[in-house]
């Protein structure tokens, strides 16, 4: 190589080898890492599925107390009619760090989307604070880079204004900030292959835990039902000494102190009902009920600032199913504080079910 | 700015070029000039108003040396300037290097006497000082002993101390090797461009695949309690870091060579395959090559080398391997890897020559090879953790691991290590191969950029792949850069 002609044709060949290659592997490797190692990446994926499907479509999404809650095949057992229930919450999730969905939700063919409010979910984030904690919690900032590398232009919106300034270098609005976040899952992705590979040589239990790939044939049973709420009921499992100690617990009161407005994550909750109502979808705002020691404790008017921003959702065109509040909710039906276990899931399941197919079919 | 910073790669080094190359077609003292002003804009990126020290050091030599040509100088007068040289450069190394060592030192015995407490001053270490204070020392004693210049232009001078590539971290160059290539005739080739490409993208897979992944093995290993307790753990973190800063320190020579070849100036090879070494002798003409012959031609002579009898030649062993050791920092276990090299050198020679020795070797001497191999990697990868530990109490119970009185429950090595696992330790077995490929065919970079035009782009384009997939979340800095 000694002409500049011929370097010129070095530094494409240079090039093309390099882009192409690291789009293959990052987009083999990393994107199935993503998928398959965590819940909170594979929500487009799930859309796409859901998109396929010919059945009237319900998505649920929300926290860990909405995926906790909702067995989709149990729901789909309860109707009469052909609808398939799918579970999309995540644990810790919420209207801030779920909004990056909507617009995908929202040009799919879901019929209902059910949206959980909680007392949980209604608080001001607040970054400085954060980072000058001793370990400063990254949740959001995985769920913005998550969520943002797996997307595609379609999903850019409206939600990219109500991230927070502070929050926004995390994220990947470009390809070349998709490719560089998605480098991480290739070398974790590389790292699982290997594992698997050893593991399967020597027999020595060092397979991952993973969620089941798309093209896999309990895909769709894992949408509907996710394999953590089989946990075993915390609760139930407690020797009566145990029960009190935890009941004991309680009393130091809920930490929830939800507001009634002017956060982030409202300003994202009304987006997605916004978005989701002009997009035509049915919108059902779900609020999940708690274990009842947890009401004993209650401070006058601490979740006020959680009635009355359901009361401000009310404007729009949404049903509610609001069991926050319902007292027929009974000690069994809970695994811990916050969560159903699976006789909690029923109860919800016998609940909602009819719920939903009532405003499907009229 | 360093060179693993992309802005490295995407403005400063074509816009060098580009002027450079513009200026070179004018004269050669304009490109050199050119090379002197970006090499200052360089050390500006890296350490800011510190710059002021690299041309106080560059201006002392330059007016000790035009001092010591001074005709009819007496011997008396040119060496006290050499001092003036010597106490200018190493006082800048003492002051940022190790007066806290000393104030330390001072309080500790203050504290016994009950005497008075000096505030520690906790001063910036300028990037690059332990090696452009040598560089530009050594031209001085080279001149006292020669009392023949090399460099007619202190731009000349200027840009032989601060040339960038080679600025914070070596190879330290000699004045008559920098002078033959700065004013030889030199082109902007495309060959040199391959050439320069090769070696570095070769140094980034060191560094950035390498080197930041075993790190990362290391710090999880050092840092646990228990892990220093098991021999396994401390053998395998201890292998780690050997070749972690084994490919730190020579991605950055191999980037530096890459860059100075765009310039058509060669820079001379600083390691050899020093995992090879079949014995202590034989590791230090492989390891930081520049380094060691600099302690050897400015130190190792200076205490009598070896024409002084076979006492004094050991002592001037020790004594310069001490002070290669404390060169490193002013820290306790630099010292003690100093010290331990030196004694290791002085038991090689005194067993090497012994009777007994020498028959082992003409009977059996493909044993001999393995064992001399083996022996020598054993005691450098200890001295490799003596290195790494500065914790004290760490160091002692790792050294105790190391000599094989620790515990040896592999699942506990396993559980010490960070999430990536696997992939590091094939990158460890890749780098073993190539150690012994490179060995015995030659080094690869050479070979690569002596391939024809589609396999040498494909490769370039595959390690640059490599590179952009294996690379952690997290890069660190070059650690000789702390030196």
């Amino acid at each position: 190589m000694e002409k500049w002609s011929e370097f010129i044709v070095s530094v494409c060949i240079i090039c093309l080898i390099f882009t192409s290659s690291s789009y293959i592997l990052t987009d083999t490797i990393g994107k199935e890492e993503t998928l398959t190692s965590t819940r909170y990446g594979f929500v487009y994926e799930a859309i796409d599925h859901i998109d396929n499907d010919d059945k009237l479509s319900v998505v649920g999404i929300g926290s860990s107390m909405m995926e906790q809650a909702f067995d989709g095949n149990c729901m789909a057992n309860n109707t009469s009619n052909d609808i398939a229930f799918y579970n999309l919450g995540m644990a810790a999730s919420r209207s801030y760090t779920d909004m990056m969905m909507i617009p995908r939700l929202a040009s799919s063919t879901v019929d209902v989307v059910m949206i959980e409010v909680g007392v949980n979910l209604l608080f001001q984030m607040d970054f400085e604070k954060d980072q000058q904690r001793e370990n400063p919690d990254h949740y959001v900032e995985m769920r913005l880079r998550i969520g943002t590398m797996m997307q595609e232009e379609q999903d850019k919106g409206d939600w990219i204004d109500i991230v927070l300034p502070e929050h926004r270098k995390w994220l990947d609005l470009n390809a070349i900030q998709r490719a560089e976040d998605l480098q991480d899952y290739t070398r974790v992705g590389i790292e699982n292959h290997l594992r698997s590979s050893v593991s399967n040589v020597y027999d020595i239990g060092l397979t991952p835990n993973k969620i089941p790939s798309p093209d896999s044939d309990e895909y769709d049973d894992y949408l509907q039902t996710p394999r953590s709420p089989t946990a075993p009921s915390k609760i139930d499992s407690m020797t009566k000494e145990e029960l009190d100690q935890y009941n004991e617990s309680l009393e130091s009161g809920s930490s929830y102190r939800p507001l009634a407005n002017g956060t982030a994550n409202h300003e994202a909750l009304f987006y997605e009902v916004e978005t989701l109502i002009a997009a035509g979808k049915q919108v059902v705002i779900v609020t999940l009920p708690h274990y009842k020691e947890v009401y004993k404790h209650l401070d006058d008017g601490q979740w006020d600032g959680f009635n009355e921003t359901l009361q401000d959702l009310g404007q729009y065109d949404v049903s509610f199913l609001n069991y926050t509040f319902d007292t027929s909710w009974q000690y069994y039906h809970f695994g811990d504080r916050n969560h159903l276990d699976s006789d909690g899931r029923k109860e919800f399941c016998k609940r909602v079910a009819p719920e939903i197919e009532q405003l499907l079919v009229s | 700015m360093d060179f693993t910073t992309p802005s490295y790669y995407g403005i400063f080094l074509p816009v060098i070029l580009l002027f450079a190359f513009n200026l070179r077609r004018r004269s050669l003292k304009s490109e050199t000039v050119s090379l002197l002003i970006f090499s200052y804009i360089f050390f500006w990126y890296s350490s800011g108003w510190y710059v002021l020290l690299l041309l106080v050091s560059t201006l002392t030599d330059w007016v000790v040396v035009q001092k010591m040509l001074t005709s009819g100088l007496s011997d008396l007068r040119r060496k006290k300037w050499l001092w003036v040289s010597i106490v200018v450069n190493l006082g800048f190394l003492f002051i940022f290097k190790y007066l806290d060592m000393l104030i330390d030192w001072f309080n500790f015995f203050s504290l016994q006497m009950e005497g008075p407490d000096l505030p520690l001053q906790h001063l910036f270490l300028p990037v690059g000082i332990s090696f452009y204070t040598f560089q530009s020392m050594s031209y001085s004693i080279d001149v006292y002993r020669t009392q023949e210049k090399t460099f007619d232009t202190f731009i000349q001078f200027s840009c032989y101390v601060s040339f960038f590539p080679q600025l914070v971290a070596g190879p330290i160059v000699r004045a008559k090797h920098f002078h033959s290539e700065l004013t030889k005739e030199r082109n902007f080739t495309v060959l040199n461009l391959k050439i320069g490409l090769a070696f570095i993208v070769f140094g980034l897979v060191k560094k950035l695949v390498v080197a930041d992944n075993l790190g990362l093995h290391v710090d999880e290993i050092f840092s646990s309690a228990k892990a220093v307790e098991n021999t396994i753990a401390v053998m395998y973190g201890s292998l780690c870091f050997g070749i972690q800063i084994y490919c730190d320190f020579s991605a950055y020579t191999d980037i530096a060579i890459g860059s100075a070849i765009l310039f058509g100036i060669k820079l001379p090879e600083n390691f050899n395959h020093p995992y090879l070494s079949k014995s202590p002798q034989e590791f230090w003409r492989r390891w930081h090559i520049t380094l060691s012959t600099w302690l050897r031609d400015y130190v190792y002579i200076s205490f009598g080398g070896n024409r002084k009898g076979i006492r004094r030649m050991y002592l001037a062993l020790f004594a310069t391997m001490a002070l290669g050791g404390i060169w490193h920092g002013a820290s306790f276990n630099f010292l003690l890897w100093g010290i331990v090299h030196g004694l290791i050198l002085i038991s090689h020679r005194l067993i090497s020559g012994t009777k007994r020795n020498i028959q082992f070797r003409d009977r059996f001497t493909k044993i001999h090879l393995v064992v001399s191999w083996a022996a020598t990697q054993y005691l450098v990868f200890l001295t490799w953790l003596i290195f790494r530990v500065q914790d004290t109490s760490v160091l002692f119970t790792s050294l105790k691991s190391f000599l094989l009185f620790g515990d040896y429950g592999i699942m506990a090595t396993y559980y010490a290590l960070p999430d990536i696992k696997f992939l590091t330790f094939l990158i460890l077995i890749a780098f073993v191969l190539s150690h012994l490929i490179g060995s015995k065919y030659g080094c690869l970079r050479t070979k690569l950029s002596e391939l024809k035009l589609v396999p040498y782009s494909v490769i370039i384009g595959f390690m640059l792949t490599a590179i952009f997939i294996l690379k952690p979340a997290e890069i660190s800095t070059f650690i000789y850069f702390q030196f």
